[in-house]
């Protein structure tokens, strides 16, 4: 299988004059499609660092990043911004939706950018919403929604866009246990019927449990890589 | 979508919004108050003033302006007269044979200006029938004289009764002659009011001995606009005679003069409701670009380019804008045509003060639509200015650091 994703020697680097801090440090990583890889690691290891450079909102310090054979270090902003929208979902940890949109809106509002037809983007926001088990929330506002489900709308909207891969940091760290187990249940369930790729960042146990791959980062450096 | 995201936006933080709205909303109001008071005392002012005197175009033998002498006169001209005639911007245009003279009658004396006119076109220009208040209006080669109120008032005279008049006629001649007063005109204007009368043009023709000659034609024109451009299209078109054409301003600038710097004077105190607007539309910007940083920063995370969500911000900030005008604006509407339609009659001191201004003083506000859609321009100018800076911060977004705010 190819690699969708690929890292070499990628770094990031803080603070490069005063008191560097190799947040990310020259990291080798490939992302085969399919995959479902929990990236975990203690407090200030990288995680967060690492998926920005990965998903392009932000640049390495040195090292490239590969998407699909296209090096996106190099892009300008404005490029990087519809390169995420044509390639890349997001799910970040909370507030992850426009507050005066309802969750179909919102769902829609990535394909609008896509320059979706309306009926089509309706259409797609329903099957997305029904997938994620919100069929009956479609016109509710992120505010009467609870934390699991505004994450849930977060994943189809991260769907919407028909990415390449979803990047998702600490996506569960807001919810309590049911929420986060069902949220990974949906994940695993886009991972195993559509073959969706998912990378996500967590501190959580029983999330790491349901991964099939686990990336260990210690001061910004991969440790270990174990596939189930 | 984008409309709906930027409306709904809108009502997001629903009391700062009414907040800015109704600051605009009041403000619109004021300025739109003070302008049609003063553009509607100058317009009745003008017209006044003008259509009695000058007209807002005059045609004159060259050099009359300067010396006022009845010997500058010209003789009827059907050129001229159908060359008016075909101009559109031309409304109406009376023949005038003005001059100085005395008037007197018993032991009183006064210096005033006797205007030979053609009634039935005259009315068209000045409305001088309307302003009789006694007596009747002249007809063609009347013999009677219409005396200004005030004039008559000073000399003692009432309708049917005899004024002589004393003046200098064509190339020396003496000029004399006695009128029945036929009526008597009420003139707005108090300097006016004061020292005018009124010939049929064949009776000023007697007294002026001049034959058929004219001092004057006076133009009237509906749109200000066309002012230069009729100047200079008559110009044009009477090149190689002895004419002058001159318009109001050059006429009677003193006039012009008064309501540049009383619109000068509007000009500032809008400037300065319209810099307590710019603040509050300022400060709106300023909490918004601050509480929403973290949403503007998802945004572009997931693709949405920095243009585009800045269109969004501004299309708030002009909805915001055009809310207030257009809310300002119909809500003072019914008020400024009420007073359009029954003008305010200024009393005491400023009464008084726009009496030595030499205006009469009555306020009819302009109902001219050009005085609220100003008003518009400036609100949503200044909310298009004030937005360069949220586009400024916009751009200067860096998503991860916004989504970690
Ligand atoms: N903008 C920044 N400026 C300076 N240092 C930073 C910045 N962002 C992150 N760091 C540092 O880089 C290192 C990696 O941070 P990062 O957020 O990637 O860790 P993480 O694994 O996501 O941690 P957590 O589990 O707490 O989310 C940390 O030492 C952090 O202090
Ligand atoms: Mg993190």
């Amino acid at each position: 299988m190819s690699n969708i994703i690929e890292s070499k020697g990628l770094s990031k680097t803080y603070n490069p004059d005063t008191i560097p801090v190799h947040a990310v440090n020259n990291v080798d990583l490939a992302v085969e499609e399919g995959e479902f890889t929990a990236l975990v690691g203690p407090s200030g290891s990288g995680k967060t660092t690492l998926l920005n450079l990965i998903g392009g909102l932000d640049y390495p310090t040195g090292g490239k990043v590969m998407i699909e054979g296209v090096d996106i270090t190099k892009m300008s902003e404005n490029k990087l911004i519809d390169f995420r929208l044509k390639n890349i979902g997001f799910v970040f940890q909370a507030y992850n939706l426009i507050p005066v949109l309802t969750a179909s809106e919102n769902v829609e509002f990535v394909m609008l950018l896509q320059k979706t037809s309306k009926s089509q983007r309706e259409k797609r926001a329903i099957e997305l919403l029904t997938e994620v088990g919100l069929k009956d929330k479609l016109d509710k506002r992120p505010s009467e929604l609870s934390g699991g489900q505004q994450q849930r709308v977060a994943v189809a909207r991260a769907l919407a866009s028909k990415p390449r891969f979803i990047l998702a940091d600490e996506p569960t760290a807001n919810l309590d246990s049911a929420s986060t187990e069902n949220l990974l249940d949906i994940m695993a369930k886009l991972n195993k019927e559509d073959n969706m790729t998912f990378i996500f960042s967590t501190h959580d146990q029983r999330v790491i449990d349901k991964a099939r791959r686990v990336v260990t980062l210690v001061d910004g450096k991969i440790v270990s890589d174990t596939k189930k | 979508m984008y409309f709906k995201l930027a409306w709904r936006n809108m009502w997001r933080s629903r009391r700062r919004t009414l907040i800015t709205v109704s600051s605009i909303f009041f403000a619109v109001i004021f300025a739109i108050l003070m302008r049609v008071a003063i553009i509607g005392l100058f317009d009745k002012l003008i017209s006044d003033t003008v259509s009695l005197s000058s007209g807002y175009i005059q045609v004159h033998h060259s050099g009359f302006w300067e010396n006022r002498s009845v010997d500058s006169t010209f003789e009827e001209s059907p050129k001229l007269t159908a060359l008016l005639d075909h101009e559109t911007a031309v409304t109406a245009w009376t023949p005038r044979l003005e001059s100085f003279g005395l008037a007197s009658s018993g032991d009183r004396t006064k210096g005033i200006m006797v205007v030979g006119i053609d009634p039935e076109k005259e009315n068209k220009v000045s409305n001088l029938s309307k302003k009789i208040v006694a007596g009747k209006y002249l007809d063609e080669n009347d013999r009677g004289i219409i005396l200004a109120e005030g004039l008559a008032l000073y000399l003692k005279l009432k309708v049917n009764d005899t004024v002589v008049l004393i003046g200098q006629g064509y190339e020396g001649n003496m000029a004399s002659g006695k009128y029945a007063v036929k009526g008597i005109a009420k003139i707005g204007i108090p300097e006016m009011n004061k020292g005018m009368a009124w010939l049929s043009i064949a009776a000023a023709r007697n007294f002026l001995s001049t034959g058929a000659r004219y001092t004057s034609i006076s133009i009237l024109i509906n749109n200000q606009n066309n002012l230069d451009g009729l100047k200079k299209s008559i110009i044009s078109k009477t090149k190689g005679e002895h004419y002058e054409v001159m318009t109001w301003k050059e006429m009677i600038p003193e006039l012009d003069q008064l309501f540049q710097a009383k619109m000068a004077q509007n000009v500032i105190m809008s400037g300065v409701l319209y810099l307590v607007i710019a603040f509050g539309i300022f400060g709106t910007i300023l909490m918004m670009l601050n509480e929403r940083l973290h949403e503007f920063g998802i945004l572009i995370a997931i693709g949405m380019k920095k243009s585009l969500l800045a269109v969004v911000v501004v299309l708030e900030m002009v909805l915001m804008s055009v809310a207030g005008v257009v809310l300002g604006s119909v809500c003072i509407y019914p008020l400024v045509l009420y007073y359009h339609l029954h003008p305010i009659r200024l009393t005491g001191d400023m009464g008084k003060s726009s009496e030595l201004y030499n205006i009469e003083p009555v306020m009819p506000f302009s109902t001219n639509l050009s005085n609220f859609i100003v008003q518009g321009y400036v609100v949503l100018l200044i909310a298009v200015v004030l937005s360069l800076y949220a586009i400024f911060k916009i751009y200067k977004i860096k998503a991860i650091a916004a989504i970690n705010s």
